[in-house]
Parts: C-alpha cells; structure tokens; sequence
C-alpha cells in the first residue's frame, strides 16, 4: 500500500487537468440549474444583464448621442413618445431614452463603486473583529454601531455638503455610510467559521493567523459578500438616485436618474414620460439586482445547494 | 397465534431529487406482532430511519414518492391514506422515539409542557378532554414510571437542565404518552454515553414486559439491537438482506454482508484476530447495481448475483436474500 | 528506561464561566493529570462525555492553555516555548479530529489540505510539495484521482483518511486521535482502524488514542487510561484493565459495552443517583459508586496508587485484581 515515489507523468498531469475539468463543469450545471428553475432569479439575471449591457455600450448604442450631454434643442422640447423618440424628450429637447440610456452607466457606476468600496473598508474590519475578539472586536463594534446609527442618507447628504456636490463626492460618501453593514456580515461570519473544526485543525498544524485569516476565513466569506453586495446594488442605485434627487449627485448636463427625476417633477402630470421612464429605469435596476441576489442566495446557501 | 400489527410488503421509496432519483428503498418486507422486539440494524444509507417514517408517513410526498407495497397497520393499508387518518394512528397505535433529545425538544418550553401538549393532541383526536391537572398528574406518573426520580420537579424543568439520558426518557414519555400498541425507536442511544445506554436500554425491555409493547429498535450497532431484541433485520443500501433470530443472526450468519459486519466490529472478550472490514463502499442509490445490490463489494460473488436482484428465501428459522446462502 | 517521548504533569484546565451578574461558575474540565506515552507506544484514553478527554488532547498540543501543569515533548518544555517555537514543535505531533465531516475546509481539495501542512511549514517547492502529496495518497489507499475532489464529494471514511494523511505527511512522532472513527460506520472503521494499525507500524509513530469506546480501544492500545470527570480514575495494560478492572466506573463501562455476542447481558440497573451536583472535596465518583464508603470517599479524593495490574488506580475501593469479582 506504501508506494513509490513516482515522477509526475503526462499521464498523471493529464488525468489531474481532466478532474478539475469535471468538477467545473459540474459547478456550470448548478449555476444552469439554478437559472433555469427559478423564475425569479432568471428574471433578476436577464434584467440585470440587460442593464450591464446599458452601462457598458450606452453611448454607442443610443440614437442621439449628442443629447447625453445635454444639446439644446428647443424645437423638440417636451414631445410625447413617439416613433423618433421612444422615450419623448425633455424641455431642452434631448432624447429621453438617451439620456436614460447614459444614465445607466452613471448609475451603475456608483452603485458598484459604493458596494466595492464598503466591501473593501468593511471585510478586513469585519474579519480582524470576528478573528480577534476581545478589545479590537468591542473597538471594531463601537465605531460600527456609531455609523450605524446615523442615519445613512442623512449623513451622506451631510457628507457631500461637506465635500461638494458631484458624483465623486457623493459615492465617498456613501461608500462611508455603507460599510458598517459588511463588518456587521464577515464578523458574524467569521465569528461562526472560527469554531469549526478545521480551523482548529489549522492551528495544530502551526498555522499563522494571518495564513488562517486569508486562507481559511476569507473564503467562506466569499459567499455571503457576494450575496449582500448584489443586494447592496439596488439599494446602492436608488441612494445614489435619491442624492441626485435633491441635487447632490451629478451636476448637470451628466444624465442621472435621480437628478432627472428632480426636473420631471416640475413637469407632472402632463408632461408625464419625462417622470415615468427614468423613474421605472430605477425600479427595474433595483428590482433586478435584489432577484439576482435573492437567487444566488438560494445558490450559494450551503444546505440547498446540493453538494 | 400472535396478533399481526404491522406488515410491511415489498415496500419501494424513491426520492426525487436534483441529481436524478434516489432509490431508497426496494421492495423491502418486515413484520412486527403484538410483544415483538424486532431489532433493525444497518449502516448508513440502508434505509432503516426512512423506512421507519414511512410507516408514520412523516415523510413529505414530493420528493418522497412509493412506486410500490404496503404498510399494512392491523390488517388496513395505511401507505398513502389521509391526514386524518394518519393522525389516529400516529402516537396513539404507534409511536416513534428519535436519536438524539435535545434537538427533538423545543428548548422554550418545559418538558412538561411539552409532553403534555402531546397528550392534548391525542385527547383531541379520540375526542376525550381532560383538565390541565388531570393531564399533569397522569404526565408525572409515567415519567416516574420511566425511572425519572422526582418526577413532579422534572415536569418543570427545561430540557437543557436535564442529562441526557433524562431528556430521552422525556421523549419516551412523550411517545408513551398515547399509550401507543408498537414503538419505533430510532437510535434512541447513540447520543448518548454508553454507561447512561444501559439504562436507556434496560428500560426499553421492562416496557416491552410490563406494557406488553411492541418494539422495533433500530440502530448501527449490533451490540446493542441484539441486546434486547429477539428477531433481527438486517438492511443494506434499501433492501432487507438478512432476517434472523438475534442469537440465530450472531453465531450463525447467513448472509455475506452480515458476516462482513460481524468480523467488522471490534469486540472487548476477543483476543485474538483482525478486525476486517468490508471493502468498497456503499453504492450510490441514484443508480444502485442492477443484481444484488451487496455483490460488488461480496467476496463470494457470481456473475448471477450481478444479473438478478436476490429475493429473500427461507433458510431454517431466517430469511436471507442471497443466491448462495445455505451453501456455504 | 528510556524517556518518554510526550509526559504532561499535573495538567489542569479550569474554565470559568460567568453565570448572570452574581457570580462565576468554575468547571474543572481537567484536574490533575499525570500521563507519558513512549515513543512507538500506542495509549488509549478512554471516557464518556464530561470526562475531559477531549480537553486533555487540546491541552498536550497547548490549543488550550493549562491552568497549571507541565507538558514536555522529548525533554523539551513545552509550557515556556515562545509562540514561534510552539508551532513549530507541533509540526512532531500531529491531530486527527472526530468529525470527518467538519475537519476539512470546505473549500479546499483534498490535495490541498493534505499539502497544508507543508505549505505551513514552508521551504518546499511546489513539485515536491505535488509528488509528497500523491505519495500519501498511497500510503492511505485512495486514487490519486481523489486530489481533486472537494469534501462534499468524499465519503465519511474518505474525508478521514486525508485526515489522516495530512496528520502524517510531516512525518510527526506522535499522533492524537480523538475519536476518530466514532462518525463512522462499523465496515468502514475497521478499514480506518486497520489503516492506522499498519501506518503505526510502519512509521514507528506513538499514539494516543481518545474514544468512548472501550472494544476499540482493546483492539488498538496496549495501555489505557480511563478518565472520569476531569480525572484518570485507572491505568495499566489495556489487557489487564479490561479484563479485571481496579476501579469502580471502569468495571461499569466494561459492563455497559455490549458485544454483539449471544447471552450478552445488559448492564445493572444503577442503583445510585446519577445527576449529582459537583462533587465536593472527596471522589468524583462518589455519587455513582456501588462500592462507595461514606462519608470517607466523599471527603477524602483518592490519589492514584499502584493498581494490581501494574498500572495505577485512583479509589479507596479498588479491587485487588483476579480474586476479585469484577470486570467483564
């Protein structure tokens, strides 16, 4: 039963890049899998794709991309939707569907900024207090519960007040306010890793604890990021939307949602499309990103997914 | 003539999952008469936990689905009958007692309590009613009658402040409390130390005698479901292989799969011999071997045994199901 | 005599606990625990839930800081070792956990937590590291193919075997073992004890056995210790022990161990409460003893004295050895 020690043949390499092979390909499965069988999630996918797809080819693929930025086009202002303008047009003439086509890339941008950015500052935060315990945890926690506390739009107005309206701006902000909700998620986490067995087992094999921190805690943590930050997205949009509601977000002419919203309220009810589509633009975001996060919720949870 | 009380024929199970359709259980037979300590013993993935909730029906319909036999309780057939009539069979005619206490007890509420909400549900299908003291006493009364010492203080108590040996005589309670005529006792002591097991087990058989129950133990452990059981199933990956006396089953096994698992368990009176487990491992039931399902892993197997699933025959007082039993 | 390779001496591990505003609870897990294991030695230690033996595992690997107590490998002390050096040291004794299920990461292939040990230890190139991998996988019997395999797709005796494996890849002198095949089934814990038992010899390892279970123990130890509650109540010869135990609770677990063996009896009921509250200053076993002399054994604790077999044995009580009626 002991064996020799073989030099590594091609036939040995071979066989190790033909069982990972299987192995990924059974994972594509599941991801299949779960995308077809749930409505819901196929949903969430398919919307968000579509909205990525915005995001990235928008100014390219809009009909009047000289609008994005807002020409003036008096002649045109405020016509219903028709067949040259899906969308109708603003008071300055501009192509709705253009400017709510750009304005997907603005929106997204944020919103994946805000939620990288939280993730970044809260996971190592979240890891050390969970890991460590003790007084860092209790540190870690206070600071957390202090943000927490505040009321997140409020402080972020407060913030970009502070520092200036803009999109930069506005997502620091934000990013500031959204981070204590990921400390709150990898300490619980890790909190609950860390009894598991094999990270004992880890640390009777004389592992440092900055080997079992990345090594062993990150990776179950993976998940449940994954899962929050896509959740985090639409809640992501529509603050951003809201800042740039009341003005704080992008400065005109840069199309944004929110701030469109702004102006189409002056317009109501009879110019009602100005309204209407870039409102239901942050609706369908939204709604998108939390189907798509509920779905790899289902996923990713360790007891439905089976194996 | 013992009175039959449940006869199982030729029961299937499949469960219906992700990865394709799990075979749980195939055309599996037993039978338990009034005072039977029927003993089932098998290793993981032989069906024994699910064949015991199928007899309850605690098993939910999709995914679980019977393509075919019976479970007949006193004569009717109870597989697939209705809610309602589950419910009058379900701890008042038979009883099941689970592995392990403290996940079986709500940690909320007092075991008192928790027994005595059973005893309520039984009252309200038999249409009897009872007064809450009336229920307390008659409650305190068979926890004593189960060994546990001051009962009265016991009924108020939370099951994280009992041992647990006491939480399992709590769930006993809790089965008995319908004055059920068989009960199924999943593993009842695997969780629990082997010193407090003995007692757990010892009182199994004094109900058997008192209350003239009938019981049908199951568990991995040979040591124990022969201790106080008198006939023996034996199951393996769905299927029955072996039924037997318990002292027919252990100096004389018929089938190989049993002798696998009795040269298999280390023994404390041996002093000589290798322990020799059984290689392989248990086939996978979401395509379980066309023949016997045991013959990739037989050492005594024949190209008969990989083409035709062996029935159970008739050897002496047992029933095996192997094509070459009797000869050796 | 050559020395020990791992003795611990006088090793005790209090855990307090704060119980509401009032007060702190103090659990003496471990009190008192002299032991040494010899290289090449295979020692049990056997105990039911509560006995400490888990702890006293964690506590020799210093997972667990000692209250007090010395714990020295190969002459070496390991209670004044910097943290550095520490882990280091532990790279010479190695641990297999009890849940084959848990103790993997659940994100990492088999190779890889086979190889962790390695990549810990640092120094060694990749292909050395791949090669050192596949050789262990051999020397436990599985595939090559299985490196790549995540535990969910590895059955119970797998995963413990790449348990094993990554125990062993450093090559440790010494190796604990709690409970390591009590997750699993009977067929497939022979195949494990036997791995073990082979591997044992082949890499001159010592071990130190933990289980509840005393046929286990019998067939892979030559000595054995028996705790309970906190304390070694017995040790010597696991041939002695087990067939005329010195003290008290060692002959209670030897009766409650069912052997699947016709005429197997169950143990005696206990005649005396079980669920005392904490012992004061006398024998922990006390409340439970049969052959209990009061009031002295319960004020005065029993220290350990040379037992008939050779061994020791802490009781007031304990058989003289074979003349006795005791044991098995």
């Amino acid at each position: 039963m002991s064996g020799q020690s073989l030099p590594l043949t091609a036939a040995m390499a071979a066989e190790e890049r033909q069982a990972r092979r299987a192995h990924r390909l059974r994972q594509l499965r599941l991801w299949r899998r779960l995308f077809t069988r749930s409505f819901s999630s196929a949903l969430g996918l398919a919307i968000v794709t579509v909205f990525l797809v915005f995001a990235a080819f928008g100014p390219w693929i809009a009909p009047y991309p000289a609008d994005a930025m807002g020409a003036v086009n008096m002649k045109l202002s405020l016509h219903p939707p028709n067949w040259q303008h899906w969308f109708g047009t603003d008071e300055m003439g501009n192509d709705l569907l253009t400017r709510v086509l750009v304005g997907t890339r603005t929106s997204l941008q944020i919103g994946l900024t805000i939620t990288l950015g939280a993730a970044a500052i809260g996971t190592p935060l979240g890891l050390l207090s969970g890991y460590v315990g003790g007084g860092t945890r209790a540190a870690i926690m206070s600071l957390t519960d202090l943000f927490l506390s505040m009321p997140g739009l409020v402080l972020a107005i407060a913030i970009v007040a502070a520092l200036g309206p803009g999109i930069t701006n506005a997502t620091i902000a934000l990013a500031i306010v959204w981070w204590p909700g990921y400390v709150r998620l990898i300490d619980a986490k890790t909190l609950s890793v860390k009894e598991e067995p094999y990270i004992e087992v880890a640390r009777s094999l004389g592992a440092s604890r900055a080997r079992i921190l990345f090594r062993y805690l990150l990776p179950n943590c993976v998940s449940p990021l994954i899962v929050k930050a896509s959740m985090d997205m639409g809640a992501a949009i529509l603050a951003a939307a809201g800042l740039g509601f009341i003005g704080l977000g992008a400065r005109a002419p840069t199309p944004e949602w929110g701030a469109m919203l702004s102006i189409a309220r002056g317009y109501l009810p009879q110019w009602w499309w100005y309204a209407v589509f870039p409102g239901t633009a942050i609706y369908l975001s939204v709604l998108g990103f939390n189907l798509l996060g509920d779905g790899l919720r289902d996923m990713l949870d360790p007891r439905t997914s089976s194996g | 003539m013992t009175v039959p009380l449940l006869e199982v024929r030729k029961l299937s199970l499949q469960f219906r999952t992700f990865d394709g359709v799990y075979q749980a259980l195939d055309r599996v037979d037993l039978d338990v008469a009034a005072g039977d300590t029927v003993g089932i013993v098998g290793e993981t993935g032989c069906g024994k936990s699910v064949l015991a909730k199928s007899v309850l029906g605690l098993l939910p319909s999709p995914p679980a689905h019977y393509p075919g036999g019976e479970i007949r309780w006193r004569g009717a057939n109870i597989l697939g009958a209705p809610e309602s009539r589950l419910r009058e069979v379900r701890g008042l005619q038979v009883a099941m007692v689970f592995q392990d206490p403290m996940t079986f007890l709500d940690p909320l509420y007092t075991v008192g309590d928790q027994v005595r909400e059973v005893v309520r549900q039984h009252d309200r299908v038999r249409h009897a009613r009872r007064g809450k003291a009336e229920i307390r006493r008659g409650v305190i009364e068979l926890f004593a009658r189960l060994g546990l010492r001051d009962a009265g203080r016991v009924y108020d108590m939370y099951p994280h402040q009992l041992s647990g040996g006491m939480r399992q005589r709590v769930l006993i309670a809790m089965a008995l409390s319908g004055q059920p005529q068989l009960l199924i006792a999943d593993e009842p002591t695997t969780a629990l130390d082997v010193t407090v097991q003995g007692q757990i087990l010892r009182l199994l058989q004094t109900l058997v005698e008192e209350m003239s129950l009938a019981i049908v133990l199951i568990s991995h452990d040979l040591g124990v479901v022969t201790s106080i059981c008198r006939r023996v199933v034996v199951m393996y990956a769905g299927t029955v292989v072996e039924t037997a006396a318990a002292s027919d089953l252990l100096t004389a096994p018929l089938h190989p799969y049993t002798r696998g698992l009795l040269s298999a368990v280390p023994r404390l009176a041996d002093t000589a011999g290798t322990l020799r487990g059984i290689p392989g491992q248990i086939p996978n039931l979401l395509a379980p071997p066309a023949g016997c399902r045991f013959a990739p892993r037989c050492p005594t197997a024949t190209s008969l045994c990989q083409r035709e699933r062996p029935e159970l025959r008739i050897i002496g007082g047992s029933a095996v199901a192997c094509h070459h039993a009797g000869a050796a | 005599m050559t020395s020990p390779l791992l003795e611990a001496d006088g090793l005790r591990k209090v855990f307090t606990t704060r119980s509401g505003v009032r007060g702190r609870h103090a659990n003496v897990a471990v009190d008192d625990v002299t032991l040494s294991i010899a290289a090449g030695e295979r020692v049990g230690l056997v105990g039911e839930s509560g006995s400490g033996k888990s702890t006293v595992a964690r506590l020799l690997l210093r997972l667990v800081e000692p209250t007090a107590g010395a714990i020295r490998f190969e002459g070496q002390d390991l209670m004044a070792l910097p943290e550095a050096e520490l882990r280091r040291l532990r790279r010479h004794m190695a641990m297999v956990f009890q849940n084959p299920h848990t103790s993997l990461h659940p994100r990492m292939t088999a190779a890889q937590s086979v190889a962790e040990p390695l990549r810990i230890a640092g120094g060694v190139g990749g292909e050395t590291i791949t090669r050192r991998v596949a050789e262990m996988f051999d020397l436990i019997g599985l595939p090559r193919s299985f490196r790549y395999r995540y535990p969910h797709e590895l059955s119970g005796g797998q995963k413990q075997r790449i348990s094993i494996a990554r125990a062993l890849i450093l090559r440790p002198r010494l190796m604990i073992l709690d409970e390591p095949t009590s997750a699993l089934d009977v067929s497939v814990q022979a195949q494990i004890l036997e791995l073990l038992l082979s591997l044992q010899q082949e890499l001159a390892l010592a071990f130190l056995f933990i289980s509840h279970n005393l046929a286990v123990v019998r067939y892979t130890c030559t000595r054995v210790l028996v705790m309970y509650r906190g304390a070694i109540v017995e040790q010597g010869e696991t041939r002695h022990v087990l067939a005329q135990p010195a003290h008290p609770y060692t002959q209670s677990l030897l009766a409650a161990t069912l052997d699947p063996v016709p005429g197997a009896k169950l143990p005696a009921p206990e005649v005396v409460d079980g669920d005392g509250g904490d012992a004061g200053s006398g024998c922990r076993y006390c409340q439970r003893c049969p052959r209990r002399m009061l009031p002295y054994c319960r004020e005065v604790a029993p220290v350990p004295v040379p037992a008939w077999h050779g061994g020791q044995v802490a009781c007031h009580a304990a058989s003289d050895g074979p003349s006795e009626q005791g044991g098995h």
